[in-house]
């Protein structure tokens, strides 16, 4: 075929035949070149365009902070305190320890938040009796109280003189860091953006492409039709991994997300990014190739997709789930790259040991791509 | 008929049992404006998608500058340029990025501001696609068709929805590009575009080529057969007046 254009000279300008400058027949197409151009222009479109910016990087962005600040905020038990009991040794023993963070006000706003909920309990400091009023309904009252206990039991040892005590706990940290719902929410994300721009993206994008009769001028230029697909498809990869750099970048930078071997997880966070964007870039590909209309993906995209937001453990682990449910929703392809993502993201593994979940996500993606090649339409 | 570019022959296209297209017969002569007239549905579109190689007919065979269209797409491909019935563009780029896109689709070079002025749109070099008024957006349209300077261009309805001074800013420009040499074909339903700027014209109805001939020649059929229009003298059209009061000036702006 390549040669067939190559002779593009028969007929031109130069015949002589009468024929003016102004028509010169065609040049050989560069397919490369073409390809360049198909990639770099499309995705500029796209960085132009809202609906890219939002699913792509508000919405992770923003899920990202909701998630950071749930790590960050104060721990442990909420413990109300009029102002009048804020003094003496007891008070400064609760206010040492660790786990309890005191809210100061008068005792009935205080009151007020304890039946709302918005704090775990109210002390009462009277001489050297403690009362602690909580909120049955809270799941931290229990605590709260084995909180102040706990800070009670070490002000009497102090008093009575005990620097050494027999009987004591030691309490020893298993994983060497500290697991916070930032860390693993934001793989989760990064397979939430990716799903979102592989499926929204391209089969709204391709739907635009046709509707707007740009697909059809492409066309009907000289270039193959794969080219333009594969300028698509490139075009969204640089989308995607941007995003993934920049939810990657807000994890580690605002909210301390940690990254098991620093720079090695970096890269192969991206890496593994690319290789789900282009599995799930085929199902966007399946669903814009076999329909021209909008109204027939729209169902189709989120019968997709709102299923593996909910299961595939981006926003909770799966494992929450009874028995079948459990099975599908492990089998998902967003649960594969979640699984592969979290454990090369959190424990720092290497490719031998996400090998089933890559190789579960390939299954996936070779169906996506074999329906996706039988039922694509051009217009 | 001294030399065909395109021949076009027992052309039919089917879409299930609906016959677009029903075994058409035509050739369009090197350098010529050719026309197709007909109403909506004749088929007009559909004809000129399968000469730009966009779809497959049913029977029938088109040759442009000697080529089989469906046996050497890639090499018909780089000789026509095509404007579809609208748009075709990405809304989001601008004007030189579109253009610096399309002459790398068909690998050549050009200097998209030179492009851009001929056709009057150097003030909008860097203005996105969408925020062109209808005019610019077909004058834009007919400047990608010509960046790898093509033997035959296809304009599928280019002036519908203009006002009266873009239309006729348009003809001169298509007047211009067949100085140049360039073959045109050109769908239309006003016959008064047809009949200034068309060389020969084919009406076409239901799917059939009814009649071809040169507008004069199609008029003077007409009257043979006795046909009067009914007798206003009329020195001037309401287009007349329109025009002397808005002056020829593109309003595109």
């Amino acid at each position: 075929m390549i040669e067939a254009r190559g002779v593009a000279a028969r007929g031109a300008g130069e015949g002589g035949a009468g024929i003016p400058t102004g028509a010169a027949g065609g040049r050989k197409p560069n397919e490369l070149r073409a390809l360049a151009a198909l990639t770099y222009y499309p995705f500029l479109a796209m960085m132009r365009n809202v609906a890219t910016f939002a699913f792509g990087f508000l919405f992770p962005v923003a899920f990202i902070s909701v998630f950071g600040l749930i790590g960050i905020g104060p721990g442990g038990a909420r413990l109300g305190i009029a102002r009048d009991s804020a003094r003496g040794p007891v008070f400064d023993a609760l206010e040492r320890f660790p786990a309890i963070s005191l809210v100061h006000g008068d005792r009935g706003e205080l009151e007020r938040q304890l039946r709302l909920g918005k704090i775990e309990g109210l002390v009462d400091i009277s001489g050297q009796r403690v009362a602690l009023e909580v909120n049955a309904a809270s799941p931290m009252s229990q605590a709260s109280r084995l909180f102040v206990q706990g800070a009670l039991d070490g002000l009497n040892l102090q008093t009575s003189g005990v620097s050494s005590p027999t009987y004591s706990l030691q309490v020893q940290e298993v994983a060497g860091r500290t697991d916070r719902y930032i860390d693993f929410a934001l793989p989760g994300q990064i397979g939430f953006a990716l799903l979102s721009t592989a499926i929204f993206g391209t089969t709204f994008g391709l739907l635009f492409l046709k509707h707007a009769l740009i697909l059809k001028r492409l066309l009907a230029t000289p270039v193959r039709g794969i080219t333009i697909l594969l300028g698509q498809g490139l075009a969204r990869l640089i989308v995607a991994l941007l995003q993934t750099i920049v939810i990657l970048g807000l994890g580690v930078f605002a909210f301390g997300f940690q990254l098991a071997n620093g720079a090695t997880t970096f890269a192969a966070m991206v890496a593994l990014s690319a290789l789900g964007l282009i599995i799930f870039l085929g199902f966007g590909l399946f669903i814009a190739g076999r329909t021209s209309n909008e109204n027939a993906a729209s169902p189709l995209t989120n019968l997709f997709t709102l299923p593996q937001f909910l299961l595939s453990g981006v926003f909770f682990p799966s494992d929450v789930f009874p028995g079948w449910v459990r099975v599908v929703a492990e089998n998902l392809p967003l649960s594969y790259f979640n699984v592969a993502m979290r454990q090369v993201a959190t424990e720092g593994v290497g490719f031998s040991e996400i090998a089933l979940p890559v190789l579960g996500l390939c299954a996936w993606g070779l169906l996506a791509y074999v329906l996706a090649a039988r039922t694509f339409k051009w217009v | 008929m001294s030399d065909p570019i395109i021949e076009v022959e027992s052309l039919r296209k089917h879409f299930g049992s609906v016959v677009a297209v029903d075994g058409i017969s035509f050739s369009v002569d090197r350098g010529e404006v050719f026309g197709i007239l007909g109403p909506n549905g004749a088929g007009k579109t559909t004809t000129l998608e399968i000469m730009e190689t966009l779809q497959k007919p049913t029977a029938g065979s088109v040759c442009i500058d000697g080529l089989d269209v469906e046996r050497e797409p890639w090499a018909v491909k780089s000789r026509i340029g095509v404007q579809l019935q609208s748009s075709g563009f990405y809304p989001e780029l601008t004007l030189v990025q579109l253009l610096e896109m399309f002459a790398a689709l068909y690998n050549v070079w050009i200097d998209p501001l030179s492009v851009l002025k001929r056709f009057q749109l150097e003030e909008k070099a860097s203005t996105y696609y969408d925020k062109l008024s209808g005019g610019q957006k077909q004058r834009f349209s007919l400047a990608t068709t010509l960046i790898h300077r093509p033997l035959v261009i296809f304009l599928d309805e280019p002036t519908t929805g203009l006002d009266p001074q873009a239309r006729l800013n348009l003809w001169d420009l298509i007047r211009e590009v067949k100085r140049e040499g360039v073959t045109l074909v050109v769908t239309t339903h006003y016959m008064e575009e047809a009949e200034q700027l068309c060389d020969r014209l084919a009406i076409m109805d239901r799917g059939r080529i009814i009649e071809t001939g040169t507008p004069r020649a199609l008029i003077d059929d007409l009257l043979a057969t006795g046909f009067r229009k009914p007798a206003i003298r009329q020195d001037a059209t309401l287009e007349g007046v329109f025009l002397s009061l808005t002056g020829r000036t593109l309003r595109d702006d």
